[in-house]
C-alpha cells in the first residue's frame, strides 16, 4: 500500500493511524501495529505523533483533577528503597549480567574501602553542629541542616591521610572531604554514588584538601565512594575506591 | 563536570540542600536549570531511577492530578481512577530512566502512560460490568458533554480552541478523548462511516495542536 504522498509527506491515512494511536481508539491490535511500524521507521511521522500526544496532554493538563489526599501515602508504600527493574527478556537479563561482571571487582573493593568507616550514628545536628564547624568553615552549609535529624558517618584513608564526612538528612546530602592528599594535574578526586545492588553513578569531581558537595537526598543504604580519576572525572569509575562510606 | 565547591568558598546559595532547584547530582553538573524545562525533569527522572523518593514526591505533585483526571475522565469511577493512578504513578517510578527518550513533555509522557492504562482498564471484561456504573451515558446529548468539559478545562486558550471545532468534530474528540471510544464505536454510535470518523479526528487534533502551537 502507497503509505506516503508523492511529495514523501505523510498520508491522510498515515495521520489517521497516528491520531488513533494517540488516542488509543485502535479497534485491533493490527491496527496498532502498523501505526507503531510507521512510527518507527519514518520520523516525520514519530515527530507528528509527539505532537498529537502533546495536544492531548494540553488538554490533560487543562482538566487535572487532585486525587484523594491518602493516594500518595499509598503509593510511597509501595516503593521499593530502590525501582525494581522493569521487565526483560531472558537475552537481555544475561546480556545486562555479562555487562555488570566487571563491576562485581570495583563493588567489592567498595565494600572493602567501608571497612573502615566509623558506625553510622543518627545524631540532632545541635549535638555535632560544633565539631563540624571545626571542619569546614561553610556555616551557611551547615546552617541548612538546623532542625533536620542529621546521620554522620565517616571514612579515612587507609594510610590515614586523608577522610570524609557524610551528612544525611530527608532533605539532602552533604559530603565533606578533609585533608585529601594533593595529585598531579592528570588525576582527579570523583565521587559516586551506589544505590543498593545498583551501578556507579557519576557524582561531582572534587579537589584535594578541604572541599565540600551537595548531593540530593539519598536511600539510606546508598554507598558513597571517592576515586581517583583522569582529570574531569569519569563516566564510569576506572579504579577502586580509596574511601567509601554507606549512608 | 565541574568541580564541588572548596571549603574555603561559599556557595552563595541560602537553601543549598533544596535539591528541586538544581541538576541531579547523577549528571555530575552543578549548572542551573529551569524549573518546568526538559532539562530539569530528565534530572528528576534520573533521580527517581536512582530511588530517590524525594524527586518522585515532586514528580508526584506535578502529575498525579494530570494522571488521575484523565483516570476519572475515562473511567468515570473514583475507586478504580484512583487504582490507575497509583499503577500509572508506580509504572513512572520503575520506568523513569526511560523519559529522557521520549523527546517530549513530562506531561505528555506522563499523559500517554495513563491513556493506555485507564483505556486498558475500561476495555477490560473485569470492568465492563462496573463501567456500566458510571455516570456516563454515552448517548447524552454533545451539547450536555461539552457544556461539562468546558466548565472542567482550566485554562482559556484550550477552551478557545475547543470552540474552534465544529460540532460534528467535536463529538468524535468527546467519544474518544472524554469516553474512551474506539475509533468504530463512534462510528456505530454515530451512524458515520468508518472513514468519516478518523477523518473528522484527525482534522480536530490538528486544528487544536495548531491552536495550541504544539510543535
Amino acid at each position: 500500500m502507497d503509505r506516503q504522498n508523492h511529495d514523501g509527506s505523510l498520508s491522510t491515512e498515515d495521520h489517521e493511524l497516528l491520531t488513533g494511536l494517540a488516542l488509543e481508539a485502535f479497534d485491533s491490535p493490527e491496527e496498532r501495529e502498523r501505526a507503531e511500524k510507521l512510527v518507527s521507521s519514518n520520523e516525520q511521522a514519530a515527530q507528528w505523533l509527539r505532537g498529537y500526544r502533546e495536544t492531548l496532554a494540553r488538554l490533560d493538563r487543562a482538566t487535572a483533577m487532585e486525587p484523594p489526599a491518602d493516594l500518595r501515602e499509598k503509593i510511597f508504600a509501595e516503593l521499593p528503597e530502590q525501582a525494581s527493574p522493569a521487565p526483560i527478556s531472558l537475552s537481555e537479563r544475561r546480556e545486562q549480567k555479562r555487562r555488570s561482571m566487571p563491576r562485581y571487582g570495583w563493588l567489592a573493593a567498595a565494600a572493602a574501602a567501608v571497612v573502615l568507616a566509623a558506625v553510622p550514628s543518627a545524631i540532632a545536628v545541635n549535638q555535632h553542629q560544633r565539631a563540624i564547624t571545626a571542619e569546614s568553615e561553610n556555616n551557611e552549609l551547615l546552617s541548612v541542616l538546623d532542625g533536620q535529624q542529621v546521620k554522620v558517618v565517616n571514612a579515612q584513608m587507609p594510610d590515614g591521610n586523608g577522610a570524609m564526612t557524610l551528612l544525611a538528612s530527608s532533605k539532602g546530602t552533604v559530603v565533606l572531604g578533609h585533608d585529601l592528599p594533593a595529585m598531579d594535574q592528570e588525576h582527579d578526586y570523583q565521587l559516586w554514588t551506589i544505590a543498593a545492588g545498583g551501578t556507579p553513578v557519576p557524582s561531582d569531581v572534587v579537589p584535594h584538601g578541604d572541599w565540600s558537595a551537595q548531593l540530593p537526598a539519598l536511600p539510606e543504604g546508598t554507598t558513597i565512594a571517592l576515586t581517583v580519576e583522569p582529570a574531569g572525572g569519569s563516566q564510569a569509575p576506572t579504579t577502586d575506591p580509596v574511601m567509601a562510606l554507606v549512608g | 563536570m565541574n568541580r564541588a565547591d572548596t571549603g574555603q568558598s561559599n556557595t552563595g546559595s541560602g537553601d543549598i540542600l533544596n535539591t528541586m532547584d538544581r541538576a541531579p547530582s547523577g549528571t555530575g553538573t552543578r549548572a542551573e536549570v529551569n524549573p518546568g524545562s526538559t532539562e530539569y525533569w530528565s534530572g528528576l527522572c534520573q533521580r527517581v531511577a536512582q530511588g530517590d523518593h524525594q524527586a518522585f514526591d515532586s514528580l508526584y505533585t506535578e502529575l498525579s492530578p494530570v494522571v488521575y483526571g484523565i483516570s476519572v475522565r475515562l473511567i468515570r469511577n473514583t475507586a478504580q481512577a484512583s487504582e490507575v493512578t497509583q499503577e500509572v504513578m508506580l509504572e513512572i517510578w520503575n520506568n523513569a530512566q526511560q523519559y529522557s527518550q521520549s523527546a517530549g513533555s513530562i506531561y505528555a509522557w506522563a499523559s500517554t502512560i495513563a491513556r493506555r492504562r485507564a483505556i486498558d482498564r475500561i476495555r477490560s471484561e473485569e470492568a465492563r460490568t462496573a463501567r456500566e456504573d458510571r455516570n456516563f451515558t454515552v448517548d447524552r446529548e454533545v451539547a450536555q458533554i461539552d457544556d461539562e468539559l468546558m466548565a472542567q478545562v482550566d485554562s482559556e486558550q484550550v477552551r478557545d480552541c475547543l470552540a474552534t471545532l465544529t460540532v460534528k468534530e467535536k463529538q468524535t474528540v468527546i467519544d474518544t478523548y472524554y469516553g474512551g471510544s474506539t475509533y468504530a464505536q463512534v462510528a456505530e454510535r454515530r451512524q458515520m462511516p468508518l472513514a468519516t470518523v478518523k477523518s473528522r479526528i484527525r482534522s480536530a487534533l490538528q486544528r487544536l495542536k495548531t491552536c495550541l502551537e504544539v510543535a
